[in-house]
């Protein structure tokens, strides 16, 4: 409470009084007694102990319920504090520093790999060249059926599927070795044709069977 | 940046008030703590002593300031702007009670002060001086002892009382001193307990 006349009375003594206080003071007391007598008064009531009141705790209750559905959803008011410094709502968003320190972040995260990268200590890479791995072919099923000639008996290797082979009569000699069951030509693997299909009639049966 | 939780008892009135209106719990215990008891006092004092309708008063002026926490002006001194709700809240009441007559500052001078208010002081008064302080001040008409216990029990400075009164500080130093002169002349005989 800021100092009035009342305090300079209880604080003062008459004739410490200045000149100032003295004709602000004149209007009230004219003399030495006068202003004892008040300054009495004033120390008098100022060691009284007043009635001191209690409200109800029903009140600060329904206060209490007051401000719960006054003020629903707010943050402490620590958090509160921190974003309204780092994100102030009245500044533009390019000048809140959440936002500078944001950009700042990832300028450096993108700068990063340039002025770590280090091109000596790079290791070259050449290019490799796969060569196919010879693969063993599997023996799977052989028919073999008894000519009325003495025939060669061939050997047909297949990788996955039963194929089904017929041994043809003289002059076929044939020699069947499929490496790719989808038919694409293989150097590495062995394939002879001898005679064309047309003339040995079993084979187109044996085809027939097959598919 | 303030990481550390504010200490409230030592925040004052308007940084108090800055904070409840962000929804701050605690910062209106604290103003609650500080003003419910003296509010309640007042309220007894002007509205005849009537309990009930000053614990109405009293929730009533904090509901104020939690629904219309933006009403209070940070730049002005918060003690003179609760002081000067509950006296226009006052006013008001006298008002609605048609008991308002022939006042200046707004109170009515006949108001049931002398029987209601006969127990201002008596309930805790347990000696001579103070059933004849309380006397004296109840003798004193409605705007005089007003002004001094505005000053004396609510701790309310000249301007202040002026604030919340609407009257100017002249007159309130003028019914201030004729009050105190009047207390005097009445107390004279305890000089000695008043010079303790």
């Amino acid at each position: 409470m800021e100092k009035d006349l009342v305090d300079i009375i209880m604080e003062k003594s008459y004739i410490e009084l200045s000149a100032n206080e003295k004709a602000e003071l004149g209007e009230f007391c004219s003399s030495e007694s006068e202003y004892n007598q008040m300054k009495d008064v004033f120390h008098g009531v100022e060691g009284m102990q007043f009635e001191t009141f209690t409200p109800k705790k029903e009140t600060k209750e329904s206060l209490d319920n007051l401000f719960d559905s006054s003020f629903p959803k707010v943050a402490p008011i620590w958090y509160m504090s921190i974003l309204a410094r780092v994100a102030p709502k009245e500044k533009v968003v390019y000048r809140q520093p959440l936002v500078q320190i944001a950009a700042i972040g990832l300028l450096i995260f993108l700068a990063y790999p340039f002025f770590n990268s280090d091109v000596t200590d790079e290791v070259p890479q050449f290019s490799e060249v796969e060569s196919p791995k010879p693969s063993t072919p599997e023996v799977k099923n052989i028919v073999v059926t008894e000519p009325a000639q003495p025939l060669e008996v061939v050997d047909v290797v297949v990788q996955s599927e039963p194929i089904l082979v017929a041994v043809v009569p003289e002059p076929v000699l044939a020699a069947v070795v499929v490496g790719h069951s989808d038919g694409v030509w293989d150097p590495s693997t062995e394939m002879a044709f001898s005679q064309p299909a047309s003339e040995s009639p079993e084979m187109l049966d044996l085809l027939t069977a097959t598919f | 940046m303030k990481l550390v939780k504010p200490q409230y008892k030592e925040m004052t009135d308007e940084s108090l008030m800055i904070a409840i209106s962000k929804g701050d719990k605690r910062a209106f215990n604290q103003i609650y703590e500080r003003y419910s008891g003296p509010l309640l006092g007042y309220f007894m004092r002007l509205l005849w002593r009537d309990r009930e309708k000053a614990e109405d008063f009293v929730h009533d002026i904090f509901a104020k300031i939690i629904r219309k926490p933006e009403l209070f002006d940070p730049t002005r001194k918060f003690k003179t702007w609760i002081y000067s709700v509950a006296n226009n809240m006052c006013k008001n009441e006298y008002k609605k009670q048609e008991v308002r007559k022939n006042t200046t500052n707004g109170l009515d001078h006949t108001y049931a002060v002398k029987d209601l208010n006969a127990n201002v002081f008596s309930e805790v008064s347990d000696n001579q001086f103070r059933d004849e302080f309380t006397k004296s001040l109840e003798d004193l008409d409605n705007k005089h002892s007003e002004v001094f216990k505005l000053r004396h029990i609510d701790g309310l400075s000249i301007k202040e009382i002026a604030e919340v009164t609407g009257i100017s500080d002249g007159t309130v130093k003028s019914r201030l001193f004729y009050a105190t002169k009047y207390l005097a002349a009445s107390l004279e005989d305890f000089n000695p307990v008043m010079n303790r």
